[in-house]
């Protein structure tokens, strides 16, 4: 995909050929922020911190190649570590959509979230038989 | 009898079991916590009801991530 500089979002939104690519180039736009949020946390309070944000974020976010990411930057953690620290991250999530949203967007939330729960497992089951 | 440090390599396979068998027991019961989401959702349940079920997977998830970090610290073989 080639967006020419100074392309408007409106415009890029109304172009059909950009369309499907949408959620890559918001994807794009994600991992951006979440780098210049890593580096600014790193500065501030140390890379600890900043490694969970990373790794909370890119986990939350659903996208394999931000969870890849994410894995780099805590690689300290073992693989059992990483997966409680994914799974709490999202029922923190949860907890605060209870308390958040009313009933009709908790529904689609839990649905959207086990939704993408199950999409990651079953990757990961894809990526263990292949090894 | 000379007692072991805890790093002889069956102690340490013993502890490399173990933390294998809550890491398992964990993945599993997480898996069941998010089918009752799955379930709770796809339900006709009443707003309430909904909200209250919610309520109750996070908090059995609370209660087993407390058990499983308990038991990996209590884990360690010597």
């Amino acid at each position: 995909m080639n967006v020419q500089a100074g392309t408007k979002f409106s415009e890029l939104l109304s172009d059909a050929s950009v369309g499907a690519s949408l959620d890559y180039l918001l994807l794009q736009m994600r991992y951006k922020l979440l780098l210049e949020d890593y580096k600014s946390l790193k500065r501030q309070y140390g890379q600890m911190h900043a490694d969970y944000y990373a790794l909370c974020h890119g986990a939350i976010l659903g996208s394999d190649e931000l969870l890849t990411v994410a894995r780099v930057l805590d690689e300290r953690c073992t693989t059992d570590e990483l997966y409680r620290k994914f799974v709490s991250t999202l029922f923190d999530l949860l907890d605060e959509a209870t308390r958040t949203l009313d009933s009709g967007a908790l529904r689609s939330y839990v649905r959207d979230v086990v939704q993408q729960f199950r999409a990651r497992l079953a990757l990961e089951l894809l990526q263990q038989e292949s090894e | 009898m000379v007692e072991c440090s805890g790093f002889c390599m069956r102690c340490v396979r013993l502890e490399a079991e173990l933390e294998r068998a809550d890491a398992d027991a964990f993945a599993g019961a997480v898996l069941e916590l998010w089918e009752r989401l799955a379930r709770a959702a796809e339900l006709g349940l009443s707003d309430e009801a909904f909200r209250l079920e919610v309520l109750s997977v996070i908090e059995s998830f609370r209660e087993l991530l407390t058990t499983m970090l308990e038991n990996t610290t209590q884990d360690t073989v010597y």
